[in-house]
């Protein structure tokens, strides 16, 4: 939106040499010189507030700058209070109806020639219009400073607040005078109902105004009485009884009497006559006023006020709340130095912990010097001084005393009244409630799980630091919504539905409990065990409803890797199952009888069971190739270190490498055993192996002194199982050579076949 | 012989891959393979007359999906071999038989034969 510079909603932008605002001016001149202590107490609290030098009231005319009020003035200009235009920054203000602003004034273009820099050494301005009740700019008040200063938005609104209450203070002066025509006129209809009787006569003791009761009491109306003479109307007896005290207040002299008037048999009235000198400019008096009170009822109304007095203290007396009144004990400089006990209800002094009569006439400072320990006695002053009501409730463990009290204190004539209650028990109480409050809610924050308040409608009432945590939020984020539109469930309409479904049904008192999955920080889910719980009031009503939540998205993973881990048991089982059905099915082929079928196929087991067992307890799944050559071939060699020579560094080989080539040394080395070296016992085995490169092992197995060597007729399911494992199942090579010295073979393949 | 049938045996466990050999061939098939790798074995649906395919469903390299698709495509019927019959298989792979490891051969003869009635 923008604020629109119209004319209408600004201050009236007059031309200083307008006529109707010279009027103004001239006008508010006489009102400020009236009100000088006003502008001086303002001007005075301005150059406190803004820390200025100079601070100035001034009116603009069309030719000078008056100052109403000035403060920090050099000579002679403080003196003369006034300058010409020559030197005035105020006609700016004046002639723009708006604040000026000037921080550095030889450098502002407006202001750069004014003399008022050089004769005053002004070189920073801040100025607010006055303005008259009309709306005219009278002249501005200001703030000057003799350095550069860069003015604040702050000072700017301080110093346009104090302009609004000058304005404010000529608005209540020209109110007064015709709230004055009012009030006169006025009080001439009141006095006619007035309980006093009033007149006035003049000089030639002539009737010039008499109000009704007046008129009542000498039995006639006003309009019979006005220019008649006070012994016509009054009869002569009772003239010649007043006439000389009249003749004395004619004289300019107050006179007061009593009088008592009434024919015998008639209750004699009391009558209180008071005749006032009303003067003239010259101070001659130029009539009396007469005021007659009757106070016949006066005594009984004292009764009746003594009755009440005597009420009250019954009251006070059997009220549970202390009730005391004080007066000011005043130094000689007229500060309060202390407060009088002068009248205390026994709850007060059963309170205070001392009989009445022992605090009566005594100090309240020199009977529980406590009061000023706590800031009371303070308070107490104030209230007399200020005439605001003084209330606090206060810890006071002092005097013998140990009590918490709830103090409400009013001025009343040079001191104040007091009423007090003990409320330890309530405190105490409330403290108890609060430290049960905050301790539960301390629990309730530093446990694991979420837990939360809902009202009885499903709207979050409190929620545990660790479900918004958890939530990276804050309790207000979410307190007050319906805790389905809370962030927790704000990722999924079925997930609120379902928790609108539970928030049903705990309202009819049932309890519900799933496992869910709710949004927490940076977008991630977690699945809780979530549970709804509803308060039952006695009356079967519910009150509120505690949801609660653990993570157990930990619980739910290891649910799924056990699940993984048993589809990949049952994968390896059967996949074993097979291998062995299969390795079964291929012994059978080439076994001659039971017997045979039987030591090859446990024989091969084994191997594949060594070569299972050395994978599976050596380092990380991967086995040592010097280890497998050893226990595949030693359960045939009689003379381990003379038949069998191994030459080459030891490798690591993976899973599947390792089982392929264990099962592969076993075939060769039942193969010596049966026909080769092995068969005798000279003869021997070099096994030598060394890394190729690109992960691949070259290893050689040459028999040596065995029997004579000839090609087999046909190829033997050892011998392809040789080739199949190396070339299928590990993709490296096998040459088998039956060289007549004895079988050479050769075998390449990697070290790290990986089976998945 | 006219009534020989060829399959493609895809296995990547060697002794299993062997026994299936010897035994299929003993029970009168053409047995094209084994064949270990998927490439391998989708070189072989390109180049050699098959009229159905047996694939061990988890190979080394993955499933065996891609070949059965291949082999699909030119309507030739496939029987996957599985040591883990409770895997998911694609939705369009669900109707192709699944017969579980270790396998029983008579039984696998009898469902080689009866997808090809």
């Amino acid at each position: 939106m923008v604020i629109s510079n119209s004319p209408a909603l600004r201050p009236a932008i007059a031309k200083l040499g307008d006529s109707e605002r010279l009027t103004a001016v001239a006008k508010a001149a006489l009102e400020f010189d009236q009100n000088a202590a006003f502008l001086d107490e303002l001007t005075k609290l301005i150059q406190f507030t803004l820390e200025v030098p100079v601070v100035l009231v001034s009116l603009v005319t069309d030719e000078r700058q008056v100052f109403k009020s000035a403060r920090g003035l050099s000579e002679p200009v403080n003196t003369e209070r006034e300058t010409p235009l020559s030197h005035s920054f105020c006609q700016h203000v004046v002639t723009s109806g708006g604040p000026l602003i000037v921080s550095d004034a030889p450098n502002t273009e407006l202001v750069c020639d004014n003399l008022a820099i050089r004769d005053l050494g002004v070189q920073a301005y801040l100025g607010t219009p006055i303005l008259s009740p009309e709306g005219h700019v009278l002249g501005s008040l200001c703030a000057i400073d003799s350095l550069t200063r860069g003015w604040l938005d702050r000072e700017l609104r301080i110093l346009e607040g104090f302009s609004r209450s000058i304005t404010a203070e000529l608005v209540a002066r020209s109110n007064f005078s015709r709230d004055m025509e009012r009030v006169v006129s006025r009080l001439a209809r009141i006095t006619d109902h007035a309980p006093v009787m009033l007149a006035e006569f003049d000089k030639d003791y002539r009737y010039i105004f008499v109000n009704q009761a007046y008129a009542e009491m000498v039995k006639a109306t006003p309009d019979e009485i006005l220019g008649k003479e006070v012994a016509a109307v009054i009869g002569d007896t009772a003239f010649s009884e007043v006439e000389s005290r009249m003749r004395a207040a004619l004289a300019g002299e107050t006179i007061e009497y009593d009088l008592q008037v009434g024919d015998a048999g008639e209750q004699h009235k009391y009558l209180r006559v008071k005749y006032v000198p009303e003067t003239d400019e010259c101070g001659e008096t130029q009539s009396v006023i007469v005021a007659i009170t009757d106070y016949t009822t006066e005594a009984m109304v004292q009764e009746k006020l003594e009755q009440s007095r005597q009420r009250l203290v019954t009251a006070h007396d059997l009220s549970p709340d202390g009730f005391m009144i004080f007066q000011a004990i005043r130094d000689d400089n007229g500060e309060i130095a202390d407060f009088r006990f002068d009248y205390t209800n026994d709850a007060g002094a059963k309170i205070a912990g001392q009989p009445a009569e022992e605090l009566i006439g005594l100090g309240l400072l020199e009977k529980l010097p406590g009061n000023r320990d706590e800031g009371l006695f303070d308070g107490y002053v104030s209230v007399v001084e200020t005439g605001e009501i003084f209330r606090r409730t206060v810890y006071y463990a002092h005097d013998g005393l140990d009590l918490w009290i709830r103090i409400t204190a009013m001025k009343l004539e040079d001191g104040f009244a007091v009423s007090f209650s003990d409320v330890t028990k309530r405190k105490q109480s409330e403290i108890a409630l609060a430290e049960n409050a905050d301790r539960l809610q301390r629990i309730l924050d530093n446990v694991v799980a979420f837990v939360g308040i809902l009202d009885a409608d499903g709207v979050l009432k409190e929620a545990n630091q660790t479900a918004l945590d958890a939530a990276g939020i804050a309790r207000e984020d979410v307190v007050g919504l319906p805790f389905w539109e809370t962030y927790w469930w704000s990722h999924d309409p079925k997930t609120q539905a379902d928790l609108r479904d539970a928030i049903d049904r705990a309202k009819s008192g049932e309890l519900t409990r799933y496992d869910v999955e709710i949004r927490v920080a940076d977008e991630q889910a977690i699945w809780i065990d979530f549970q709804l719980i509803p308060l039952v009031n006695e009356d079967g009503s519910i009150s509120e409803m505690v949801p609660s939540g653990v993570d157990i998205s930990g619980r739910k993973e290891s649910e799924i890797h056990r699940e993984l881990l048993v589809g990949e048991l049952n994968h390896r089982v059967r996949n074993s199952l097979a291998t062995i059905q299969a390795m079964a099915r291929q012994t059978i082929r080439s076994a001659s009888g039971m017997d045979e079928f039987d030591k090859t196929f446990s024989a091969r087991l084994n191997a594949i069971s060594a070569a299972h067992d050395i994978v599976m307890h050596e380092n990380q799944g991967r086995a040592s190739l010097q280890t497998m050559i050893e226990r595949q071939i030693g359960p045939y060699a009689s003379e381990l270190s003379s038949q069998l020579k191994l030459s080459g560094r030891d490798v690591a080989l993976s899973g599947p490498s390792a089982h392929a080539i264990g099962l592969v040394l076993h075939e060769l080395a039942t193969n010596a055993a049966k026909y080769g070296a092995l068969s005798l016992s000279d003869g021997c085995i070099k096994i030598s192996w060394q890394e190729a490169g690109n992960g691949f092992v070259d290893m050689t197995w040459e028999e040596k002194n065995g029997p004579p060597v000839s090609p087999p007729l046909r190829v033997g399911f050892g011998s392809r199982l040789i080739k199949q494992s190396l070339e299928y199942a590990l993709g490296g090579t096998a040459d088998l050579e039956y060289a007549p010295d004895g079988l050479i073979v050769r075998l390449q393949f990697p070290k790290d076949v990986s089976d998945e | 012989m006219s009534d020989q049938k060829s399959v493609l045996v895809v296995e990547d466990e060697m002794l299993i891959a062997m026994d299936l050999e010897m035994s299929l061939q003993d029970l009168g098939w053409n047995v094209v393979g084994p064949v270990a790798q998927a490439d391998r074995a989708l070189r072989l649906v390109e180049t050699e007359k098959l009229d159905i395919g047996l694939l061990d469903y988890n190979l080394v390299s993955g499933t065996s999906e891609q070949i059965a698709m291949a082999l699909l495509k030119k309507s030739i019927p496939v029987i996957f071999l599985s040591g883990d019959t409770l895997r998911k298989r694609s939705e369009h792979l669900k109707h192709c038989k699944v017969i579980a490891k270790p396998v029983n051969i008579d039984k696998l003869n009898e469902a080689l034969r009866s997808a090809l009635e």
